[in-house]
């Protein structure tokens, strides 16, 4: 750590941390339900679940970019952040909004739009929140010595992720107008502009594990940014397909999407490059381990996993299946929270200067969480095409095609175990950190 | 001598040499896409192919080829250090990109006017998507183009120093070869 406002890192990680335990909790609610177990139906039913569920994961996630944004931009820009008092109030109103919108789920305050359920009021406040937290992130980077390609990158993806949340809140009377903007918040995040986050991330952890010169690194971040932006925009319409958009989508998203693993693949083989080039000597292996896993798992999950049902002619019979909570799974996991995983273990035995990296709990973490989610992910595949023979070849009932999948979530719950007891270790090794110190500082020379 | 031997080393630069890869991989892909459309619905689309006017097509392709000997000769005038040379070259480059611009917008009008507009048919359909998607190409090649001259008049290059026209020559061949695949695929083969 080389300056001493980078320790406000710590908090917004392990809100994350705290966030994600809860989310695995309502990801067991629900695969009980489904393998046939939904006792707490009267309390949490189940779209309340999978609300609470899908936003806890967005927000853990943010929440861990924040994090992310306020350990790099001060050491890429060589300055303190502008103001820490601040960061201490986006902080909390980040906490507050989240906690309040997840508890607004269970008595039904929630607009029901898919993945975008957060009340209209909470929107504001989180639109409020979001400015404070760029506005603090671009001054800090604008008043910085330096403006590097790499902060550059991640400063621009989060800028847009939150111009991008806007398109979700406009109002439309029209069903099929209002999914066609709400995709613009959902997809372009996951495939456009937070993939800047991951690769301006991804960029900071090689040059600092594997030691590479930063202008090579940051030479092939353009490529990426690019990919992205090539493939990433237009194959958002993989998501118009069936939702009332017209017929072109078929195509255009069909062909775009097809471009969209590149953008990965390309992420993947630059890590890989980059880790052959450099020395080899860091020594938090534990961080190395996970940067380089978010290369693999999020070109399998995000990439090849998403154009496994992308092309038209597939998505006819599994849109909106279980086929798509496979994706979903090893997507997320993969892409996003690996990444924020690989930021908290580089960055927090620095801020505290505890090195607990070699640890055997650091390493089970990252094997049992990564076995555990393919084996979810294998799980959730089977139950996919079993929903899609069921329901839309034989054309059993919705319920009763449901009911013939029990099995495999059992397989999931038994996966989803060992990927719990993974991330256990990984939080359980976290707080054993301690807190971050000014003592771990060190000279910026 | 490093650069030039491991990461400089096609042409250009081997950025633009990625981006050709990409663009000839959607334009393909798009054309593969189109060839088991055509094949699925044979008669709809052979009839619409027939409204395209091959002849406009193919004094276009040889615009585009001309105008891409023009480029390549603009770098051979650059490296023998002749750059009043290279400058008038890089003027007829860019008017031959026009003319293709001017042409090619003929043609749409003269489709809008039959009625063959997008979603006129899922040939058209095709048609629009993919020639529009290369005229915004020719475009922006006419832009970067542009800057080329702007800079090169200025006297920024030389006989020592031309990567950047290279890079910009990489990428107007690149709208040459994708438009003569789309001249292939979309007017000709059936």
């Amino acid at each position: 750590m080389k300056y001493k406002s980078q320790k406000v890192a710590y908090m917004f990680f392990a809100l994350s941390m705290v966030l994600l335990l809860l989310q695995i909790v309502y990801g067991f609610i629900m695969a009980f339900a489904h393998a046939g177990y939904d006792g707490l139906h009267e309390i949490i039913a189940f779209n309340t679940a999978t609300a609470t569920h899908k936003n806890l994961l967005v927000v853990w996630l943010l929440s861990g970019f924040m994090g992310a944004a306020y350990y790099i931009i001060p050491e890429e820009a060589q300055r303190e952040l502008v103001s820490v008092k601040l960061v201490l109030i986006q902080f909390w109103s980040l906490a507050i909004v989240g906690v309040v919108a997840v508890a607004g789920f269970h008595v039904g305050w929630w607009e029901g739009r898919k993945f975008l359920e957060i009340p209209r009021a909470l929107d504001y406040l989180v639109v409020v929140n979001v400015l404070l937290f760029l506005g603090i992130i671009l001054v800090t980077l604008f008043k910085g010595k330096e403006k590097t390609t790499t902060a550059m990158v991640l400063a621009m993806g989060l800028f847009f992720a939150a111009l991008l949340y806007l398109p979700g809140m406009i109002w439309f009377d029209n069903q099929s107008m209002d999914s066609f903007f709400r995709w613009w918040v959902v997809h372009l995040w996951v495939e456009g502009v937070w993939e800047l986050v991951m690769g301006g991330i991804l960029a900071f952890l090689l040059i600092k594990l594997t030691g590479v010169d930063r202008e090579l690194i940051e030479k092939w971040l353009y490529v990426i940014v690019g990919l992205t932006f090539l493939s990433g925009i237009l194959g958002t319409g993989h998501h118009y397909y069936s939702i009332g958009a017209p017929k072109y989508w078929l195509m255009i998203g069909g062909i775009f999407s097809a471009l969209e693993p590149l953008a990965f693949l390309g992420m993947a083989l630059f890590a890989f490059a980059m880790y052959r080039k450099g020395e080899k000597n860091h020594p938090n292996k534990t961080a190395l381990y996970w940067t380089l896993g978010t290369a693999i798992m999020s070109f399998a999950g995000a990439g090849l996993l998403g154009i496994a049902h992308t092309i038209p002619q597939v998505n006819m019979w599994t849109h909106g299946t279980l086929v798509t909570a496979m994706h979903g799974h090893l997507a997320f996991w993969g892409a996003y929270a690996m990444i924020v995983f690989s930021i908290i273990s580089y960055s927090l035995p620095l801020m505290t200067g505890r090195k607990l990296y070699d640890t055997p709990g650091a390493h089970y973490a990252f094997w049992l969480s990564n076995i555990g989610m393919i084996g979810m992910t294998t799980a959730f595949a089977a139950a996919g095409v079993a929903q899609v023979y069921l329901e839309r070849k034989v054309g059993l009932d919705f319920m009763v095609s449901q009911n013939a999948l029990h099995a495999h979530f059992w397989v999931l719950i038994g996966a989803a175990t060992l990927f719990t007891i993974g991330i256990i270790y990984y939080v359980v090794n976290f707080f054993k950190h301690g807190m971050p110190t000014d003592e771990a500082l060190i000279d910026n020379k | 001598m490093e650069k030039t031997k491991s990461f400089l080393y096609p042409p250009g630069g081997i950025l633009i040499w990625i981006i050709v890869l990409v663009e000839v991989l959607t334009f393909g892909i798009a054309l593969i896409v189109f060839r088991t459309y055509f094949h699925q619905d044979y008669d709809v689309f052979l009839a619409s192919q027939n409204m395209l006017s091959k002849n406009i097509g193919l004094f276009n392709t040889i615009v585009l080829i001309t105008s891409g000997f023009f480029m390549a000769t603009v770098i051979v005038k650059i490296k023998q250090s002749r750059i009043k040379e290279a400058v008038k070259w890089m003027f007829f480059t860019i008017g031959t990109g026009l003319l293709f611009l001017f042409v090619k917008g003929w043609e749409y009008s003269i489709k809008i006017n039959e009625g063959h507009g997008f979603g006129y048919d899922d040939f058209f359909d095709f048609y629009w998507m993919l020639t529009s998607f290369h005229f915004i190409h020719v475009l922006v090649g006419m832009a970067i183009l542009s800057v080329l001259l702007f800079k090169l008049r200025k006297g920024d290059y030389g006989a020592s120093n031309f990567l950047d026209i290279e890079t910009g020559g990489v990428f107007w061949h690149m709208c040459d070869l994708i438009w003569i695949l789309l001249f292939t695929v979309l007017y000709l083969l059936h």
